[in-house]
Formats: structure tokens, sequence, C-alpha cells
């Protein structure tokens, strides 16, 4: 009897905690949901909307060569402040060439001041397995971050690169709501 | 009977705020910058075109000129140019009584380069130093020295032992041209002119001698990648 007395009040508060977690964290099928009759929107853009890297503009790489460096402006038009938390990238062409390119993707904010968070420093050939990030801070709803993506040529490539051209689609995926708690997209 | 109810429903409640925590989840959203586009430069060269004969009623006192030509047929600038004299003979020392009176490169969107003007020091870092640069020193280095040499020195890139890894470098070195000013640009024909004289000095030693010698050109983007 009076194991029931203590067990019972532990039991009413985890039943309460179990069905607060499972019926307020579930996402629901679609990617919006209704709230107080509203319909919450969830979304963002990329901006420029044509490619970055073009060697019409930008030159080619050598080993050496100048790094270029892009901007991407990723743009919150949803209701719900987000985070970056992954990149990906498809390759098409001749792909060696991702092993010879070294990419920095630093996200530097729209703040004055602001000071830059570097996401990835690596080759660009490890992009196409997805690269799991902490974005640097909660984008509100109407507001942007500029993610500065550099790529360049080691002087130490060889000439196993020389004349290989690839075109590389690279996926942001921002996560809502914008919690860092170092949980996956 | 309560404590067996009461276990039970600890049980589901502990399940439900393990399955709860387990799908805790975000919404996402994915936008892709597509086509962006990765291009690596070609190096590339054409063959060398050669355009001199040795006179054959070549004797003391006379000159000829002789030129090589080659052209960037690549997608970018050819930064630096490496050139190596190896596989050379002699036949009777022919090589050192052979006076090199001219040695120009033309340089593409720059112009000529004289190697044995004052501005290239050629003078006094080429050959023994005497104002005299003779084929055998055009042949064995640019680096006071005998080449190739059977031990010690460095393998250059062209596979070569010899004094100095920058023995001969266009847009580095001795030849002295404006900064970022490239050895070949893209299309551009650089050209390498010597003029020979057969030195006045030399005797019968010498009548029906040969000399042979082979010149490798590569283009290179940086430094480190020098012979």
């Amino acid at each position: 009897m009076k194991n029931a007395k203590i067990l019972m009040p532990i039991l009413i508060i985890t039943l309460v905690l179990s069905l607060a977690f499972f019926a307020a964290n579930q996402p629901s099928a679609s990617a919006c949901t209704i709230s107080l009759g509203k319909k919450i929107k969830f979304d963002m853009e990329l901006s420029p909307k044509v490619p970055l890297f073009n060697p019409a503009k930008d030159g080619y790489f050598y080993p050496g060569s100048p790094k270029i460096t892009k901007n991407l402006e990723v743009k919150n038009v949803g209701d719900v402040q987000f985070t970056i938390c992954r990149f990906d990238a498809t390759f098409h062409g001749n792909t060696r060439l991702a092993n010879g390119l070294q990419t920095e993707i630093l996200e530097i904010g729209t703040g004055k001041g602001a000071k830059p968070q570097l996401l990835y420093t690596g080759t660009l050939s490890t992009l196409k397995k997805g690269i799991e990030v902490s974005g640097k801070s909660a984008i509100a709803p109407g507001k942007s971050t500029t993610l500065r993506m550099t790529v360049w040529m080691p002087i130490t490539a060889g000439n196993e690169y020389q004349g290989l051209s690839m075109t590389a689609d690279i996926a942001i995926t921002v996560r809502f709501p914008a919690v860092n708690d170092g949980r996956n997209c | 009977m309560n404590k067996k109810i009461l276990a039970s429903m600890m049980v589901v409640g502990l399940l439900g705020l393990a399955l709860g925590w387990g799908t805790f989840s975000y919404f996402s959203s994915t936008q892709t910058s597509t086509s962006n586009t990765f291009t690596a430069g070609l190096l590339s060269m054409s063959a060398v075109t050669r355009s001199f004969s040795c006179p054959s009623t070549w004797a003391p006192g006379d000159s000829f000129t002789a030129t090589w030509s080659l052209t960037n047929t690549g997608t970018i600038d050819i930064k630096y140019l490496a050139v190596d004299i190896h596989d050379y003979t002699s036949g009777a020392d022919l090589a050192n009584v052979i006076e090199v009176t001219e040695f120009k490169e033309w340089i593409p969107g720059y112009g000529w380069i004289n190697n044995l003007g004052v501005d290239q020091h050629y003078q006094t870092l080429v050959g023994n130093g005497d104002n005299t640069l003779t084929l055998k020193e055009l042949m064995q280095s640019y680096i006071p020295g005998t080449e190739p040499l059977a031990a010690g020195g460095v393998w250059d890139e062209f596979g070569n032992r010899v004094n100095h890894v920058t023995d001969w470098i266009t847009g580095y070195g001795y030849d002295i041209v404006p900064p970022g000013t490239p050895a070949i640009k893209v299309g551009g024909t650089y050209e390498l002119l010597l003029t020979f004289k057969f030195m006045t000095t030399a005797g019968n030693d010498y009548q029906g001698a040969t000399a042979t010698m082979d010149i490798s050109f590569m283009g290179i983007q940086d430094l480190s990648q020098a012979p």
C-alpha cells in the first residue's frame, strides 16, 4: 500500500510527460499544420537562382589558381525560424575533378559585425556523401543568412585533373524549429 | 493486485516516453543551387617547330641563327616555361669553340627578352665569367659547373642530374619580365632564338666534328613545380 502511494505520482508524471512528447512533437504528414485556424508555412529560398560557379566568368582551375568565392543567400520565407543543418551535392560530368577541388563554406550572417562561422571545409567530393552542420544562428521569418562558398585547386593537385569539367547541384537543408541541440536534420 | 496494476501502467508509461523521444523530429526544407560548373584548365603546347639548319660549309668566323617556337594551345596561360638541354654530344669538343652571340626569347604580349643583356645578368651568372658564352656552357648549365653530373647535385623533372633546380625558367630567375606576365599566354607563340658563331680561334682539329643536343620545354603554373 505504501509502495502504491509512492508509485502513483511517478506513474502520473511519466504518463503526462510521455503524452506531451508524443503529441506535441510528431510531425504531420505535410509540411504545414493548422494552429488556431492559421496555416503555418515552413519554407526557404536561395538567391541567386542562377548557378554560382561558371568558368566562363570565373576562369579555369589549375594548381594554385586564385580562389573563387561566391555568396549564396538563404532566406526564410516561412513563418517559423530555422537553422541550416545539412549540405548535399550531386555531381555530373568528370566527377573526378571534385577530388581535386577544396571547398570552404562559411555562414557569415547579415548583422553588422557578424562573425563568420565555418560550417564545412574539405574536398568538394565529400559533399556528395552529405554533411551535417550546425548553423550559426536561428533565421527568423523574413530574414536571411549568407553562405560564403570558396572553391580552389591546391598547388599540390596533379596533371590528372587537367581539362576535366563537372557540374554540381548543391542542396541546402534547413530545419524547423531552430533549436541547436546537436541533433541531425 | 494494486502493485501489479501500477507496475503495468509504469511500463506502459515508460514505453510511451521512449517512443515519444525516439520519434522526436523536426520539419525540414531543402533547396538546391543547380548547375554549378567547375572546369580545370588545360595546359597544352604545340609541337616545337625548329627552324634552322647548320650550313654544310660552316667554318671558323661564320654564324647562323636558329629558332625554336611553340604555341600555347591550352585554355590557361603558361606562367613559367622551364627549358632543359640534355643528351648532348660534342665531337672533338666542338661546342667549346662555338660562341652563342645571340640568346633571346620572344614572350608573346611582352616582347623579346635578351638573355645576354645586362638586365639578365647572364654575363656574371653563366659560364666561366669570361663574357663569352659558349655552346658548351649553354648545354651544360646556366649555373657554373659541369653537367650532367655523375654524382651529387639534384635530379630535375626531365630526369637529369643537375647543379641547380632552377637552371632555366622563363618568367623567373634570370629572365626579367613584368610581374604577372605569363611566359606564354593562351594562343601565344613563344620563340627561342640562338645565334651561333664558329670561333675564329678554332683550328683544324674541329673539321668535320658534330655537336648535338635535345631541348625540352615544360610549361608550369607554379615555381614549386619547377625542375
